[in-house]
Order: C-alpha cells, then structure tokens, then sequence
C-alpha cells in the first residue's frame, strides 16, 4: 500500500469538492469544519491535496458516517500529521471501504479512533491502517471478524508486528476462509500464540537462551518459559515445570530488561531447587497465602544467595519499596518485601519488625525447613486482621514485579470446600493450569490426519526386497540369522517447491555452511616427505642419503618434503529416522521433528554436493521384522538433485528398528572405497517396535550393529534429538559419538557443522 | 658404541610440587609404578594431571622427561635419529630413549594429538617386553626396573580423528581424574593463586556452575587451571568481575548467549 500524492492536484479541488457537498446537508457542515481545520495545519500549499483525498473517498461512495469518521480521527492527528499521512489514512480507507464495504470500515476504524490521542502525528494509526487495508486488498473476508478483536490485537502489538501478524494470518490460510476467519476473529488458537509471540517474544525472547544457561549453571535446571499473552497475568507464574511469562511489563524499560528478566528467570530457578513440596491451602485465608507466598519468596532467595551473593544484589536492585508510615496491605507487603531481601533496610513499623524478627529466626534455626513458612504467615496474617488493614484479593499485585505471583507454589486441590476467601484463587490458578496443558505439544492432533494417511496408502505401496540381516538376540548372546527383512520402498513423489523454498528461507544457515565447506576443501597442509621435488629439504631424508653417501651406497634421492593440502576423501551414510514419533511438533513454526530434519538434511546435501563428498541417504522405519522400510533418499551414484522431491515426499510412520537400519547402511557404505567411511544416523527415540516387548533387546541390537560396522572400519555416529534419544543414543553408539540436540529447531543448523567437525582435521 | 646410562639430573624435580590429592590416586600411582603397569591418566584438561605426574616424579625419586606430544611428532623424534657432524655420523637419543636408558619416568602429555602410527613405537615398552628397539642403530633398549611411562588422555574432545588405537589404550592401567571436590579445589586455587579463601571459595563456586554446561553449551566447564590463573590476575590488583571474565568467560566460549550466561553466573557467584 503506498501512498502517493497526486503531484498536481486541481487547485480549486477544494472549492469544487465544497459546492459538491452543498447538495449533501448530512456532510455539509462536518466538510466545512475539516476543510478549515485543512487549510489551518496543512496550508494553502496542502489544502488541494487534501481535498483530492477526500474527493477520492467520496466517490468511492464511502457513504457519510466513514467521512465523518475520518474527520474525526484527522481533528486529532492534524495538528502533528503531515500530507503523506494524511494520505496514507485517505487511501487506505478508501482501499478498505472498495474491499471490505463501508460497515466494515467503520467498524475498524473504532477501534483505531479509540486508540488516538489528542496531538499525536498519526503515524501510527497510518501504518496500521495501510497494513489493514493490504489486508483488505487480498482477504476482504477476513476483516469483519477482525474488527472485533483489532482492539485487543492493537493493545498488545505495535503497527509493524501487527502487520506481521496480519502476514502470517495470510500465509498459514490462504485459501480456506473459514479457518481465515477464525485465525483473525482470534479464535485458532495458533493465532493467539503467534500474538502473544510477537508481543512478549519482543521482549523475553533476545534473552531466553543465555537465562537457560543461566539457571542451568547455577541451579543446574533450565524452566522452560513460556509468554502468555493473557490481561489477566501480570507477574510471572509457575505452572508445573513452566515459567509463565506476561507477555509484556509496562514499566519495564528496555536498559532493565536484560536484569529484570534474569531476576525473574532465576526466582523462578530458586524455587524450583529449593521449594521442595507445594503449599497445602487447607482453610488459608487469601491474606496467609500472600505471606506465604512473600515469605517463601524470601527464604528461597536467602538460600540461593548464600552461595551466590550476586543473586542478592540482583534482586535487591528491585526492592524499591521505601520506609513509610503508609499501612496498607500494598505498602506493608512490599516494604516486608524489601525488609527482608535487604539487611540494611530500615523501617520502623511494628508489623514489619515482628515479621522479620519471627523470619530471622526460624531461618538461623532451619533454613531448609519450608514449614516454617506458613506457622509465620499464619501469625503475621492474623496480625493484620486485628490491625483492621483490609486485603483485597483483586487488587494484590506481588512487588517486585520480577516474583512470580505464588500461585504456582500451592496446592489447590487441597483447598478446604468451606473455604470460600480463596474460591477467586482456586478458579485463577485452575485457569493456568489449563493454559499449562494447552502449552504442552499438541501431540494428538496432527498425527490422527497423517496416519489416516499413511494407512490409506500402504496397499499400493510397492517394495522390493532389499536384503535379509541378522538380529542380535541379548539375551540368548547369539545373532538370529536371516531374523530382518529389509524392504526397499519406492519414495513418494511430491513437488520439491515447499522443501526448496525453506531451503532458500534457511540462507543464513547456508552462508555459514559456505564458509565451512570452503574451509572442508581446503583440508589442513600435511607435510608430505621422502619426494623427489618438492619446496623442502626433509632433513631426515637429507641426514640418511648424507650418511648414505659416506658411506659409499647409493643414496635414496628422495630428499624433498612439500605441504600439501590433500583433497578430502571422506564417504556419507545418512540415515534418517521417520517412525511416527517424527511427526511430533517442534519450536513455534509447527513444523514437525521430520520436516525439520528433512531440512537440515537438504542443507548438508547442498553442502556435500558443494564439497562433493560421496554422500547417500537413507529414511528408515519399521513394521516388525519382516518389513523393515528403507526409502533411498539419495544413491551415492546420484545426483543431489534427485533427492529433493523424495526428501520432501518423506511421512512419518511406524516404528525404528535401528539396528537393522544400520546394518543395511553399512552394507551400502562398505562397499565405498574412500579413507573414512562416516555413517551418521538421525533419530529422535529409542528404537522400538512392534513385535519386540522386551525394552533393552533393539537396543542392544542396535549396539551389536554399530559395533559391527566399526568392525569394518566405519565411523558411526549419532545426533539425537531429544532428551529421551539422547540417553538412548550414549548407550547405543557411546557417549563420544552421539551428539545430543536438545532443541530440535537447531537441527539444519548444527547437522553439517556436526559432520564437518567429525571429517575436518 | 653403547652408552652409558644418560644422566637425567637434569630432569629431576628438587622442590616439592604442590599437589592435594583427590582420592586414592597416589596409592595407585605408586603401586602400578611398582608393578610397572603403565599408566594412563585420564580426565578434563586443567585438573591436575601433569601437576602430579611431577608431584608422583619428586616422590619416588626419579627423573621425568615430559613430551608434549603434537600433530607433527615422528616416530624418530621419540626415539632419536642419526645426525652428522664433522666426524661422520652420531646418534642422538631422542626423549624416550634417553628416558628408558636413564630409567625415568616418561610422560608423554595429550598422546591422542600425535598421530596414531607414531605412537606404536611405544608398543614394546608397555607389555612385558619393557623393551625400546631402535631399527636403525640395530640396538634394542631394555628398560631398567626405573623406567615408567604415563600418558595422558582427555577424553573430552569430541573428535573421531583424534582417539587411541584399542591396542594402544589396552596397554595402559588408567587413574580417572576429575575436579577436586569444592572445598579442595577452593583451598588449591587460594594456594596457587595467593589469594584469600573466601575469594578462592567463590571462583571454584563460578567453575561449579559453568561444569554444569558441560557438553551442553560448552565442550567443558572452566578448569582448575582457569581458576588459578583468574585468582593470580586477581592477586595482581585486577578487578574480581574482569580478571574472571579475561580468564574464564572469554577464553571458554565465543558464543554470545554462552558468554552473556557465564557474566551472569560470575556475577551471581562474587
């Protein structure tokens, strides 16, 4: 949507555009009064560029009340606003009212209007309003819907991640207007997390990573954090192992927010190292819980800045709180708070004094002892039911605002079913637990479609014996000859478009394995000795045909050393692991464990193909032993490209019988003829399938097999994803050879650095 | 021409190397010295492993020879080559040699970084042979009952490259060393460093926490070795924050995250 001027209006555009409103009594008087307040801001110079606009409008047959809206917003944003403002407001709701309608325009424009103050420059409302009307120009549809909700999308997003939003909405729904509908009435449930993501990840997310390496090297857990976009969450919040981030802090300032969410991430930490059992809520009254929380709040602290005093300062920079005779439950709270995190904090008030005097004791008495908690809140509550100071459960906001709001630190299913005070609380706290389970990965509903899917299409699958391999029985400590049968299935063929447009979206990945594979070709010099020329002497080879020489033989000529950097010879097996289980979700995109895989694997070919490695590929599932499936992704004799439709063809299904899997990789990667045979396996699981109950027997096969394969002088090695994977893989393929990936997103990152790091001196 | 017994003064430790033991290692050491097992340690880099080869040299009374062992490294630059001066030819022992001729205790450092056909040469002095045999002075080296030989092997590195023959690890006896325990490992640092015990306490709290990222963001948390020489820029008048982060964060990682984490946790931990 750009907005351009017309270079030359007509200059009496103005006054023709008055006469023609004359007719219009309805718009008469509201045409007269803008187009003064036209002339005052905008000038002269402006005023017929400005009636153009609104002619323009006029006779996109706007009808009068969008006029009248629009007048209305430009009596705010005038006296800030240049032309190219204006012009964008004109042309966009022009664009919206050809699209959409007139009803729909006015229904968005509330909202925009609603948001305007007086003496703004409208730049704002201009780039909302031109994103929308891009919006409008390509899904008219959608925008009824979203009219109900722009107020709260424009309440947590600035203009430009709006208008991302609106992309995405777009992109994920181009075709299907009912599922358009609901992602932008808000209704799709991605569609909210992709709001809170754009409106909180602003903030969290350039931190994320460094805080979970924070918390794991001082508390040795990472909780996993997760920003909600939910008014009602103000404080952070634990839920289970997760941390719930409010999307957004409004006093927060950008310079503090690397400090504040480090305060935040690492509460939450100390809490779940030292917190050891929830808080039962019995007959708690809402007060107690607060103090519970406050005290539990402070005792977690203390003991993590025993060994860490820097935690203390940290937090302490938050205790802002000063000494006051104010005694509300705001004032006191926070000031308790403060009394408490900070030894030289000095306030005078009785409660306060009794809270830390009962604290300081029972914490020189038994740090560890949670129990203390409650006792104390019991008292200092009751303390303050006598004092008349009234709690008001609503109105409580835990200070700082780093703390998480202790919800998360009790038991509400112990709640006492007389006790009523805290109904609000229970209800509250149930909420997010709901928000918790909505948060897990929605396992159950992709894979329903895919394995109808995949069930339908099995009959005509065509396959062809590939060979028949032995089986390690563990238990009997013999191989089961001839035990697995491997079938070869023919790949499904699917456009390549999807896989290769992501493989061009992944360009920064790419540029960096450029840098690599530039650096693969050209291995490290080695110093090559005993030659006939070379730019050297090799001084052992000199001081032997020297001695040589003396002694009256017949000297070997070859004296000579040179560097050399020596072209690779390095041979891939990839085998890539497509059992059902890869059809798990991973990161934000929704993209599942197998499309990520199948990405980086299209990144190290690309990269191979670069190098030009001897490289194949293999996608390995099972069903039962008499069908194991390989799907040949690429043949060594192949070219790369023929891998792509194939890659992007792969589906998840069945089980992993690894250890045939390697077996049959290795036939095919022995037979390779280069100095390092490498055989890579990717997997997300333990092996597993369905005709094997006993757990450790595909195990330990799958151990029998890699050790075969080194027998013949294979290099094996794993990259597993996930944590499960990854025990499994250190068992299978030993500790040294497996590379655990614990963010699966990280995957087409790290697969060709991996394998480079592995064949690169 | 058969030489007479090197003499390895030269290589003999006079003072006493600081060393606190971890566990049992120095009953170990000196019963596998005695039953001339030799020995591999094993362990991160920084925890000590040469710092009580020398301590283990100066309590039995022997003289090491230590061979850094690298990429480069032939056979014959273990054990010697031919040179020529005016006269015509002369031998020269290389370090192993003139180790097991003197009878001390060889120590070959970090042997997975010399390529794997070097290292072979040792075969014959690791199993009951206890023999060097020099090809070409057609001489073969008996080792004395003073010789021993220790290598040392981190197997941290996650590399296929570098890694030891089977037949080569299976010759050794290994003694797995890790970092001392806290308390130890503060009162080592303090020692080394010169500096007080409290500050001690909370450098070795700074490299517990970044072993925690162990194979995760890093290949291995900050070493014993680290510590020291951040407590040593400390005792020098730097700034606790700065003498952790030039000694510690920075040389460990280069990663962004990794680095703003590690600033964190040493400012969490002073």
């Amino acid at each position: 949507m750009t907005a351009a001027l017309r270079r030359d209006p007509d200059p009496d555009a103005s006054a023709a555009l008055e006469r023609l409103l004359s007719r219009r009594p309805a718009l008469h008087a509201g045409f007269l009064a803008a187009q003064a307040q036209a002339r005052r801001h905008l000038g002269a110079a402006g005023l017929p560029h400005w009636a153009a606009l609104v002619g323009a409008l006029y006779h996109a047959n706007a009808g009068p009340a969008v006029l009248e809206a629009l007048w209305g917003i430009e009596r705010r944003i005038l006296p800030g606003a240049g032309l190219d403002t204006e012009a964008t407001l004109w042309q966009a709701t022009r664009t919206l009212c050809r699209h959409a309608g007139s009803r729909t325009t006015l229904a968005i424009l509330g909202p925009l209007a609603a948001r305007l103050s007086y003496g703004g420059d409208g730049r704002e409302l201009a780039a909302r309003l031109a994103a929308l009307a891009g919006l409008a120009e390509r899904a008219p549809d959608a925008l009824a819907p979203l009219a109900a909700v722009l107020a709260q999308v424009m309440q947590e997003l600035p203009p430009e991640p709006m208008a991302q939003w609106l992309a995405d909405g777009l992109a994920l729904h181009a075709t299907d207007r009912r599922r358009r509908a609901a992602y932008f009435g808000l209704e799709d449930p991605l569609a909210r997390r992709r709001l809170a993501d754009l409106a909180g990840a602003v903030r969290f997310a350039p931190h994320e990573e460094r805080l979970k390496l924070v918390t794991q090297a001082l508390f040795g857990l990472a909780p996993e954090v997760r920003v909600i976009a939910d008014p009602a969450l103000i404080r952070p919040r634990l839920a289970g192992g997760l941390l719930l981030m409010p999307q957004g802090f409004p006093d927060l300032r950008a310079e503090d927010a690397a400090a504040f969410f480090e305060a935040a991430v690492t509460h939450a930490a100390c809490h779940g190292a030292f917190t050891r059992a929830r808080f039962t809520v019995g007959r708690m009254k809402p007060v107690q819980i607060a103090l519970v929380s406050l005290l539990e709040d402070a005792r977690v602290e203390r003991l993590a800045a025993r060994a860490y005093p820097g935690l203390g300062r940290l937090w302490r920079r938050f205790h802002t709180a000063e000494a006051a005779s104010a005694r509300t439950v705001a004032s006191l709270f926070a000031r308790l708070a403060r009394a408490l995190a900070d030894p030289d904090f000095r306030d005078e008030d009785g409660w306060i004094a009794k809270a830390r005097a009962l604290f300081e004791r029972a914490f020189t008495e038994d740090a560890g002892r949670q129990g203390f908690v409650p006792e104390i809140a019991r008292i200092l509550g009751h303390d303050l039911g006598q004092l008349r100071i009234p709690f008001d459960t609503k109105a409580y906001r835990v200070e700082p605002a780093y703390r998480d709001d202790g919800l998360g630190l009790f038991d509400w299913d112990e709640t006492d079913p007389d006790n009523d005070d805290v109904l609000e609380l229970v209800v509250e706290a149930a909420r997010l637990r709901q928000e918790e389970a909505d948060a897990a990965p929605p396992d159950s509903a992709p894979a329903p479609a895919g394995g109808a899917r995949m069930k339908g299409a099995v009959p005509q699958e065509e396959s062809t014996i590939a060979g028949l391999y032995p089986e390690w029985d563990h238990r009997l400590r013999t191989e089961l000859a001839d035990h697995v049968t491997v079938r070869l299935h023919a790949p499904a063929a699917v456009g390549a478009s999807a896989l290769k447009a992501r493989l061009d979206a992944a360009g920064s990945i790419a540029a960096r394995l450029d840098a690599l594979m530039r650096r693969a070709r050209l291995d490290r010099p080695t110093r090559l000795r005993r030659r006939l020329d070379g730019e050297e002497i090799d001084l052992e080879a000199a001081q032997e045909a020297m001695l040589a020489r003396r002694l009256g033989e017949l000297p070997d000529p070859r004296i000579h050393a040179l560097k050399r950097r020596q072209g690779r010879d390095v041979a891939l097996m990839l085998l890539l692991d497509v059992s059902q289980s890869t059809a798990d979700p991973v990161g934000r995109d929704g993209e599942s464990v197998l499309s990520t895989a199948a990405l980086a694997v299209g990144l190290l070919g690309a990269a191979l193909d670069g190098v030009g490695d001897p490289f194949a590929a293999l996608a390995f599932a099972s069903n039962g032993r008499e069908d194991v499936r390989i799907t040949e992704l690429k043949r060594f004799a192949e070219r790369w490209e023929a891998a792509l439709p194939r890659l992007a063809g792969l589906r998840p299904a069945y089980s992993t019988r690894l250890g045939a899997a390697i077996r049959h990789g290795a036939a095919g990667l022995a037979a390779q003829a280069t100095h390092r045979r490498v055989l890579v396996v990717v997997t997300d699981g333990e092996p597993s399938d369905i005709d094997v109950e006993d757990e450790a027997y595909l195990a330990e096969d799958a151990r029998r097999a890699v050790a075969d394969a080194r027998g013949q002088g294979l290099d094996v090695f794993c990259v597993a994803l996930g944590a499960v994977a990854d025990r499994a893989a250190a068992a299978i393929f030993g500790r040294r050879n497996s590379f655990p990936i614990t963010r699966v997103e990280e995957l087409p990152a790290r697969l060709a650095a991996l394998y480079f790091q592995l064949t690169v001196r | 021409m058969d030489a007479d017994p090197p003499d390895l003064d030269c290589f003999r430790l006079v003072d006493e190397p600081y060393y606190t033991p971890v566990g049992n290692e120095i009953a170990l050491f000196e019963a596998a010295y005695r039953a001339q097992v030799p020995l591999m340690l094993k362990g991160p880099t920084g925890c000590g492993k040469t710092r009580f080869v020398e301590h283990m040299a100066w309590r039995l009374q022997r003289p090491l020879i230590t061979i850094a062992c690298h990429e480069d490294m032939t056979a014959a630059d273990l054990v010697g080559r031919y040179l020529l001066d005016a006269q015509g030819t002369v031998w020269r022992d290389g370090p192993l040699t003139q180790a097991v001729r003197g009878g001390a205790i060889c120590y070959l450092d970090e042997i997975v970084e010399a390529r794997q056909d070097t290292t072979v040469v040792i075969h014959p002095l690791t199993d009951e042979r206890r023999v060097l045999p020099l090809d070409k002075r057609n001489e073969v080296v008996a080792a004395p009952s003073g010789f021993f030989l220790v290598i040392s092997y981190n197997p941290g590195y996650q590399s296929a490259v570098k890694d030891l023959k089977e037949s080569t690890k299976q010759r050794f006896a290994a003694i797995d060393f890790t970092y001392a325990a806290a308390a130890r490992e503060a009162d080592i640092v303090a020692r080394e460093a010169g500096i007080d015990a409290g500050l001690a306490e909370k450098l070795v709290r700074i490299a517990a926490a970044s072993r925690n990222l162990g194979h995760r963001a890093l290949e291995e948390g900050a070493s014993t070795r680290t510590l020291i020489r951040a407590g040593k820029l400390i005792a020098r008048g730097i700034g606790a924050a700065e003498a952790c982060d030039m000694a510690i964060v920075a040389p460990l990682t280069d990663d962004a995250d990794t680095r703003g984490a590690l600033r964190s946790v040493v400012a969490a931990c002073l």
